[in-house]
């Protein structure tokens, strides 16, 4: 186990996914505004791979290109799907927020908050 | 795309043809961008090529057309198939490596259950390597079915000089072995097979039959390696599905051939180390009935981890790669009734 991350980085469709709820994107500029938003960077094998894998399931759809690349853009499929993963990553950050709290305060009040 | 650097041009390359007719451009655009902001590439290039791996593995976003899977076939046949050359010109490179350094146990050496294991294991490698040869001339004899589909014009006369240049090699071979054998002086043995035995050469041309041997070494491996000009002339070919059904067949045989000649090279291991050494007395030259496992135990023994290893990683491609044939020969065969 050791040299393995405790927490692996976020998944990169889901970096993708959330990248293009925000306005249709080229290649770089999705890599750029991953970096930028999550502190992410994810390289050109893995944007186009996640694109690919996308595009094949109708959550994203390639638009005309500009200047020699495709932006690529979310489709209603895609903006269902994001939803629905945001909602159960936002289940369990919520918990783990209130929970965190909860132990923060039993910390601050010392020792005698041990469980018994 | 031609300012790109050699490495980031050969990720690109990597892909398969599907994929670069829809990606390649925006990829290149990616890593202009990149060396525009100033940013490495090297990271990138190494991400590139992973990916290339990652749709050759597993092909997301292929295109549910016929000749997309029929190309796939093509090239996981190729996959399967042509590391077996590799197998090939390595038990051969053993052999003749055992025949050249060593001496063999003779017929009536106790050997131990390893060393019978290591004995029957070597005549496997043996019998599976002849096997591979004939896999090869299988395919080989596939693709020449193909000729009243080649290009025309000049580039059916470069495919026809691909083709046949197996047959080609074979016969510069036969004729270099015949002028061998005619220059060759005339060996007397004296005293015998048995160790410290004596051999007087005298007439022939000792100088011009080893020039000739070694240029009967040359034309037998590039032979074997003309076998990537046959993998080139596929290419070329205008395929059918159902041409690639033989091509599925061999690839599978080819796997299991190759996996059988990696559990041997691994048996052969396991019992030579078991084997207690052998008086030298009982060592002897070649001859019928004599145990060949001795040899590899004086000689390579010492590689076969690495060996090993190599045949492993090798049988594991294979098989993907067959998988891979059987499965998209499957897809494409389905498309074709679907267009119907």
């Amino acid at each position: 186990m050791y040299g393995r991350r405790l927490f692996p980085k976020p998944d990169p469709s889901l970096l993708v996914l959330s990248s293009l709820a925000g306005g249709a994107k080229h290649g770089y500029a999705l890599m750029k505004d991953v970096e930028d938003f999550s502190g992410v960077t994810i390289g050109p094998g893995t944007v186009f791979g996640c694109l690919a894998r996308l595009e094949e399931r109708g959550l994203v759809e390639a638009l005309e290109p500009e200047d020699r690349r495709h932006p690529y853009r979310l489709t209603a499929a895609g903006a269902t799907a994001l939803e629905a993963q945001v909602s159960e990553l936002e289940r369990v950050t919520s918990a783990g927020s209130t929970r965190l709290e909860a132990t923060r305060r039993r910390l601050s009040e010392g020792p005698a908050g041990a469980p018994a | 795309m031609t300012g790109l650097p050699l490495a980031a041009r050969c990720a690109l390359a990597a892909y398969p043809g599907w994929w670069r007719e829809r990606y390649r451009e925006d990829q290149e655009r990616f890593l202009e961008d990149l060396v525009h902001d100033g940013r490495p590439l090297r990271r990138a290039v190494v991400n590139l090529a992973a990916g290339a791996v990652r749709v050759r593995l597993r092909p997301a976003g292929m295109p549910q057309t016929v000749g997309a899977w029929r190309d796939r076939t093509r090239a996981s046949i190729a996959w399967a198939t042509v590391p077996a050359l590799a197998v090939l010109l390595l038990t051969v490179a053993i052999e003749q490596h055992s025949f050249r350094y060593s001496m063999w146990a003779g017929p009536h050496t106790a050997l131990s259950p390893g060393g019978r294991v290591a004995a029957d294991a070597m005549t496997g490698i043996q019998w599976a390597s002849v096997v591979i040869l004939l896999l090869l001339l299988t395919g080989w004899g596939l693709v020449g079915r193909l000729a009243d589909r080649a290009p025309r014009g000049r580039a059916g006369r470069r495919w026809l000089l691909l083709t046949t240049a197996p047959l080609a090699a074979g016969v510069v071979e036969i004729g270099l072995n015949l002028l061998r054998i005619r220059l060759m002086p005339t060996v007397t043995v004296i005293g015998g097979l048995a160790s410290g035995s004596t051999t007087v050469a005298h007439g022939g041309h000792p100088l011009a039959a080893s020039v000739v041997s070694v240029a009967w070494d040359v034309v037998g491996v590039a032979g074997l390696l003309s076998i990537f000009c046959v993998v080139l002339a596929a290419r070329n070919a205008d395929l059918h599905v159902s041409d690639l059904r033989g091509g599925v067949w061999l690839a599978q045989l080819t796997a299991i051939v190759l996996f059988i000649v990696a559990v041997a090279v691994i048996a052969w291991g396991i019992g030579v180390t078991h084997q207690p050494p052998i008086p030298r007395a009982d060592l002897i030259g070649s001859g019928p009935g004599i145990h060949p496992w001795i040899s590899m135990q004086t000689s390579i023994a010492a590689e076969w981890p690495l060996i090993s290893a190599c045949l492993v990683a090798i049988s594991i491609v294979t098989a993907w790669a067959a998988l891979s044939a059987r499965r998209s020969y499957t897809a494409a065969r389905e498309l074709l009734l679907i267009d119907a």
